[in-house]
């Protein structure tokens, strides 16, 4: 320890917009207000535009405790509806559709693993679908969830729509006592290496010993580390957002529909349809996309329509001195599989879990960007598994997709699955090995081969398990409440 | 299509051939022909006599009855490893199974402890640690009032081979006896086709597993896999090894001595004592190490010494074409940790996972290799972080050892350690925050700082807590009979004099 004065954080600022500035503010003061440590928001004007939805997997429920927020909250001011997971729809050519739903799917036989017994079973002619053995997604497509009960049919996330939640989260910050600054085009004084303070465009200066960069743009991490991020080759670039009538009865997944040059997704909200498009520019003009998009959707599309930017970019070191970049500043992308909250979430507790002990040396920059990124970059992967899996020949745009480079590690899983049915897990995943085989086997992969221990148990018991399987699933969905019940529920609190 | 992997040969007895070959029959029953070959005129290695807990998973994957198991290998319980002389002349450390304590406030125990440390508390950590003061005490049973004991195994290598044996006969396993002079590979694949032995036989299989130990006669001799040599970081390349009477009573932990080439294993048994010295021949001599050896036993011999040679690190890789090195063959890592039976089950899983169907997929093969060399790396550091951080010996040895650089991964981990007291493990990882932990304050290797989140914890909730936590590690090491008595009621040889019952203090 260094041997004048306490060299202990004890001032945080926490600068930038969005969701990701609430999350990552209230994250520090619950954790550390015990221990004194001072937690500042300098919240700049929210680029949020209207209609922006967010979707959430189970881990938000988690992070949620430790943030504080109620469920109930999500359901009173956030438009929230419960989600069990995504369809993925045309993905292998029209008609095509799976759902990726958070759980188990099957039930181990012999203490051998499900998918290795329905790979067997499936290569001698099995017409019943793996997706028909995960309790989730049989629930979710007749409606059921059940929240309560220990949650039988597995996890459940949210949707929500992301300007309401931004202003949920701003209470609950204001409410827990952290002091907010609002302020507007921020520059960072970097004095011997680090930064000293913030300054506002109205004169004010917010000093601290350490600062997280919520600002997008990364305004203040650029003052100290001028490499660029690394921009990556994805299909979609751009996204438009646009609102729809609400769906009834409440679907329990969102959508991610493809078309012919990317993808709409239809996010159902309790009192309206988020409906977005993403395409890649090379192939669809904005104007193009917005008429596609009219066709597409089958809905009436209601108020304005928003274009955003969804360009992959991922910043090499998110952590420099005592700035770390939180959010789009750090890693931006493609919407799909609940990944820009899942990237907060990362960053975030990862933050938590490497507060610096030393304001003067802090050492635990280096693990924090090689275990982020890493992280990032598996979520990167889970995505560009979508758009490598395409089925779709003869569309330039998917033929394209198919053909973009994936990360050493992707390409492996997607090989080793292809063999064996079994799933390389990497550190840093953020999908647990149900969701990679829900979605592997979703978008068209049957193992060539299995594993041989399988064998040792004879056709007629394979087939009397899994009938089991199915008359459980059938039994323990019928006794599961509806969406609706579950979401008068949880507005019960 | 391509051919069915139907029968497996396996080259060499000894505990990896017979662990091998006994989860094999538990797995495939008579779905895979299963043939292993020994000879009775080539002895096995008995080096990794002490084991890790997670052997208990092996025996319930064969479903083994724990106290047969015992009474068939001349067998005591475990509760950890004493380290002597490493930090100090005559210094000693507990390096326990188990768990200091439970995380709190979001960070692991260690974190807690540390600054209960630094508030003044008691800077004996083993009294949160049940395993540990039981330990101490001579004390052993499997529960006690607040959970589980986590415990390993001392065992008779040669006797639990020969239990396996049964096992894996009784399971279907063909037994071959023979001695391999000529292996014919695939003049189109290159793969293994089949083994002559010397009686003429010759043994044809679809794959074949490699248990041959250090020479690798397949995996090597054969195929020519290559080895990655580790010696620069671990220079140690010989051990002679001696049995001597019964120590009584056993104690329930095996114990590692620093010495001024290297290390003396201590493993106490129902009938007899195992012990070692592991050392480095460019600076100790084969016959002086024997000298020192016999001249600090605690019981007089009953063997004559031997001494064994080896090489610290790899097979380049350890599944080539259609052969699968396990145990020595596949590679050697000194055992200070008692990691060698560890790395064997291990073995035997991960090929069971990847258990070839029709024909060998080079990304089954691709998988099998990378898994079992990042396994290796991750114990090699752990074993490394014990020589770098040594302090007890001053001999032309330990010098160099301490001036041998040390793996990156290894410098990241002491060096976060020091500055942040965190800890850097996987969850896939076989040594975990407390096993570093013990280890890295055992030599001396202090952080300078805890977990901030520690601090969250307000002063008398600490004291309360720490006060419990300590109170029921007493109750649980208090709660154990003496570990000879345990063995005597439920798990002692038959035809062995009894061993005494007297609790040392």
């Amino acid at each position: 320890m260094a041997q004048v004065g306490d060299p202990a954080v004890r001032t945080v600022a926490v600068v930038g917009e969005g969701p990701t500035l609430w999350m990552a503010a209230i994250a520090l003061h619950r954790a550390f207000a015990p221990t004194g440590l001072q937690v500042t928001v300098v919240a700049l004007p929210s680029t949020t535009s209207r209609y922006e939805v967010l979707a959430a997997s189970p881990d938000l429920v988690a992070f949620h405790r430790l943030l504080g927020v109620a469920e109930q909250d999500l359901f009173r001011h956030a438009d929230a509806t419960f989600s069990m997971g995504q369809q993925y729809a045309d993905w292998s050519g029209r008609g095509s559709a799976f759902l990726h739903a958070y759980g188990e799917t099957g039930e181990p036989l012999h203490k051998l693993p499900f998918l290795q017994m329905w790979t067997k079973a499936r290569l001698n002619g099995l017409r019943v679908g793996y997706e028909d053995f995960s309790l989730a997604a049989v629930a979710a497509r007749n409606g059921r969830i059940d929240i309560g009960g220990g949650g039988k049919a597995g996890a459940y996330g949210y949707h929500f729509d992301k300007g309401r939640y931004e202003a949920l989260l701003q209470a609950h910050a204001k409410a827990l006592g952290i002091s907010i600054v609002a302020g507007e085009a921020p520059r960072a004084e970097v004095l011997q290496g680090l930064i000293a303070a913030v300054h506002l465009n109205d004169g004010r200066k917010v000093p601290a010993d350490l600062f997280v960069d919520a600002t997008g743009g990364a305004a203040l991490l650029s003052a100290l580390d001028t490499t660029a991020p690394d921009a990556v080759e994805g299909p979609c670039d751009r996204m438009l957002i646009a609102s729809a009538p609400p769906l009834s009865p409440l679907p329990l997944y969102g959508r991610i529909a493809a078309h012919e040059a990317g993808w709409v997704g239809l996010v159902p909200l309790a009192g309206r349809t988020a409906v977005t498009m993403s395409y890649g520019s090379r192939y669809l003009d904005d104007q193009q996309a917005l008429e596609r998009l009219q066709a597409a959707a089958g809905l009436r599309l209601q108020g304005d329509v928003a274009v955003l930017s969804t360009e992959q970019r991922l910043r090499r070191r998110l952590w420099v001195a005592n700035c770390v970049a939180v959010g789009p500043a750090a890693f931006a992308g493609e919407t799909m599989d609940s990944v820009h909250l899942l990237r907060d979430q990362i960053g975030i507790a990862h933050l938590v879990a490497l507060l610096p002990v030393d304001r003067a040396d802090m050492a635990e920059a280096d693990i924090y960007n090689d275990e982020v990124t890493g992280h990032y970059r598996r979520l990167r992967d889970f995505q560009a598994a979508h758009h490598r899996l395409n089925r779709r020949t003869g569309e330039p745009f998917w033929d394209e997709a198919r053909a973009l480079p994936v990360s050493d590690e992707l390409a492996y899983k997607i090989a080793l699955f292809e063999e064996r049915g079994i799933v390389a897990q990497y550190a840093g995943e953020s999908f647990n090995a149900d969701s990679w085989q829900s979605v592997l086997i979703g978008h068209g992969i049957l193992p060539r081969s299995y594993d041989p221990q399988v064998d040792t148990v004879s056709e007629g018991e394979v087939a009397l398990g899994m009938q089991k399987i199915l008359g459980r699933l059938k039994t323990q969905v019928g006794a599961m409440p509806t969406h609706d019940a579950a979401r008068a529920r949880a507005l019960r609190g | 299509m391509k051919k069915r992997v139907a029968k497996t040969v396996i080259l060499g007895g000894g505990t990896a051939g017979w662990m091998t070959a006994a989860a094999l029959s538990r797995a495939f029953g008579a779905t895979q022909e299963i043939v292993l070959i020994e000879s009775d005129r080539i002895g096995t290695v008995g080096v990794g006599e002490a084991t890790v807990p997670s052997l208990r998973d092996f025996n319930r994957y064969l479903k083994i009855d724990e106290d047969d198991f015992i009474r068939r290998t001349g067998a005591t319980f475990k509760l950890g490893i004493e380290f002597v002389n490493w930090n100090g002349a005559e210094a000693r450390y507990f390096h326990p199974f188990g768990y200091l304590g439970p995380d709190m406030s979001g960070v692991e125990f260690h974190h807690i402890w540390l600054r209960f440390l630094a508030a003044g508390g008691d800077p004996d950590y083993g009294l949160f640690n049940p395993e540990t003061l039981a330990a101490r005490q001579g004390r052993f049973a499997r529960n006690g009032p607040h959970g589980v004991v986590n415990h390993a195994f001392h065992l008779d290598a040669g006797r639990y081979a020969a239990f396996l044996r049964d096992y894996a006969e009784a399971g279907g396993v063909r037994r071959i006896e023979g001695e391999l002079v000529e292996t014919t590979l695939s003049p189109e694949t290159g793969d293994i086709t089949h083994l002559r032995l010397r009686s003429g036989e010759v043994v044809s299989g679809d794959l074949f597993v490699d248990c041959s130990g250090f020479r690798g006669l397949l995996i090597e001799e054969a195929l020519g896999s290559g080895y990655v040599d580790w010696s620069h970081w671990l220079p140690c390349d010989r051990a002679v090894a001696v049995g001597s009477g019964v120590t009584k009573p056993p104690l329930p932990y095996t114990q590692s001595t620093a010495r001024e080439a290297g290390w003396q294993w201590r493993i106490p048994l129902q009938h007899r004592t195992g012990n070692g010295y592991v050392y480095c021949s460019r600076f100790l001599g084969d016959d002086e190490a024997t000298e020192r050896l016999l001249g600090r036993l605690d019981t007089a011999p009953v063997s004559d010494p031997s001494v064994l040679r080896f090489r610290a690190g790899h097979r380049r890789t350890m599944w080539k074409r259609n052969c699968v090195a396990i145990g020595l063959a596949s590679g050697f890592l000194e055992p200070l940790e008692s990691t060698s039976i560890h790395l064997i089950q291990t073995a035997i899983f991960r090929l069971l996972a990847l258990f070839p169907g029709r024909g060998i997929s080079p990304h089954l093969v691709d998988r099998f290799n990378r898994e079992t060399i990042e396994e290796y790396e991750t114990v090699r550091d752990f074993v490394i972080a014990h020589y770098a951080l040594a302090s007890g010996v001053e001999t032309p040895f330990w010098e160099a050892v301490r001036a041998a650089p040390i793996p990156d991964t290894l410098a990241a981990r002491l060096e976060t350690f020091r500055d942040t007291g965190i800890i850097l493990y996987e969850n896939k990882d076989l040594f975990r925050a407390t096993n570093w932990f013990c280890v890295m304050m055992g030599q001396g290797w202090r952080p300078s700082a805890h977990h901030p989140l520690a601090d969250t914890l307000p002063d008398t909730v600490l004291a309360e807590r720490m006060t419990l936590l300590r109170r029921r590690a007493e109750e649980m090491a208090a709660s154990m009979p003496a570990h000879a008595d345990f063995i005597a009621r439920h798990c002692a040889m038959p035809d062995q004099a009894p061993l005494s019952s007297a609790t040392t203090s």
